[in-house]
């Protein structure tokens, strides 16, 4: 078992380091910024998916497959809610509103890219924080709550390069995050977003 | 170059980030939001009769005044539809201030803006210029603060207040009455802002019956 180990070890390391000596990288930057959609399943507050989002990011590969970097995005969920009686302590409320959720995750990202082609698929963590805001808005006015949480976010998706000397490309990805922001005033315990990112890549 | 382009970047993303997506309001189901009130100490089981005052107090930035309902058809049929919803939960309308338990006073905002972070007790209306003097009544208000509720702003165009004042406190005598502390023990707020002008009347008429519905405290 132990040997087994090992020789994973062996075969991860070579896999990530042994490219390097026989190939070159091109820039070892990498800045990527677009177009985000969002969508935030079985969220209890504002549960949609729009794409009133966008993104930015950037790396450094400190090895030909694996960078680091730094990201963020932003994006809003509105959700129409009809309209129905909140009964409360000493009195009633009648109307319809829209419910908006409003998020800013960022933080560090690390990254690994399976070639350095002119397609570049690759997979990503990221961890950081996430910064959020639920507005409930009805006629003249609005209710809101502001939190923070702990922010993770797995990640696929390729970079296009489609000109030759160029870093000049497109991205496309997929990802999935989970934030642990709370609301108790709006019932919100966890925030899952999914969607996907249409952008330029330099 | 690349230390450019990154700031290009960062301060791109900052300034998209003040787009937050605010929702259109204009798709919401165009009626009145009905907020209501209640003193919770009051027993409205020992009120039997009410009054609603002929007129209606107009707000509009800084002009004001009271519109009679004998002057005008469309505020006698609010009034009116107040006097429907309380005669239909079982109380009895009178013709004078004297033999009434409860009077009802009607106010319109037609347009206010007024930036509001959080209200306290009581409304900021009333301390509106010209806004409903307890001695229409006889006495002088006192007692019960509503309600207190956070808000990011406020402004209200269109909308209706409404107060329901117990006047079992008065005695008739002017002189006496002129000291008798008079309390707000139930009220609306019809805010009218997203209101389309459609069938405004009877949107108006079922948000009225829509606040009696939602208080039933108010039942005989």
């Amino acid at each position: 078992m132990k040997k087994l180990s090992i020789m994973i070890l062996l075969a991860t390391v070579c896999a990530l380091v042994a490219p390097s000596a026989g190939a070159q990288v091109g820039k070892r930057w990498y800045i990527n910024a677009g177009w985000q959609f969002n969508a935030t399943p079985g969220n209890p507050y504002s549960e949609s998916a729009q794409g009133w989002g966008a993104y930015a990011e950037g790396g450094y590969y400190f090895l030909p497959r694996i960078a680091v970097g730094l990201f963020a995005s932003y994006n809003t969920n509105n959700e129409y809610v009809p309209r129905q009686t909140y009964v409360f302590d000493g009195g009633a409320l009648n109307t319809d509103m829209y419910h908006s959720l409003y998020q800013i995750p960022f933080g560090a990202a690390l990254r690994y890219r399976f070639t350095w082609t002119k397609f570049e698929p690759y997979v990503e963590a990221k961890l950081g924080a996430n910064y959020a805001d639920q507005y409930s808005w009805f006629a003249s006015a609005a209710v809101y709550d502001k939190n923070w949480g702990f922010y993770a976010s797995p990640e696929v998706g390729f970079t296009w390069h489609p000109f030759n000397r160029s870093n000049f490309g497109f991205q496309f990805a997929l990802y999935y995050s989970y934030a642990t922001n709370r609301s108790a005033a709006f019932g919100v315990d966890g925030i899952n977003n999914c969607g996907f990112k249409l952008g330029l890549s330099f | 170059m690349k230390m450019r382009r990154i700031l290009l970047i960062i301060t791109a993303l900052l300034a998209l980030a003040a787009c937050r997506k605010e929702p259109d309001m204009t798709e919401t189901d165009g009626k009145y939001l009905v907020y209501t009130s209640y003193d919770a100490d009051t027993d409205f089981s020992v009120y039997s009769t009410f009054i609603v005052a002929d007129s209606m107090f107009v707000m509009n930035s800084g002009n004001s005044g009271y519109v009679s309902e004998d002057d005008d058809s469309e505020v006698r049929e609010i009034l009116d539809a107040y006097r429907d919803e309380m005669t239909a939960l079982g109380y009895t309308e009178v013709q004078t201030k004297a033999d009434a338990d409860l009077g009802i006073q009607v106010s319109y905002l037609e347009q206010m803006h007024q930036s509001v972070d959080f209200v306290p007790g009581p409304y900021w209306w009333w301390d509106y210029p010209g806004y409903w003097s307890p001695g229409w009544w006889g006495g002088y208000y006192g007692g019960w603060a509503p309600y207190s509720y956070p808000v990011s702003y406020s402004w209200s165009t269109h909308s209706f207040l409404t107060e329901m004042v117990d006047l079992t406190p008065l005695t008739g005598d002017e002189e006496a009455d002129s000291e008798v502390r008079l309390s707000v023990v139930w009220n609306s707020y019809l805010d009218g802002s997203l209101v389309s002008g459609y069938r405004i009347m009877d949107n108006l008429k079922e948000s009225i019956g829509q606040s009696f519905a939602q208080s039933p405290q108010l039942a005989k």
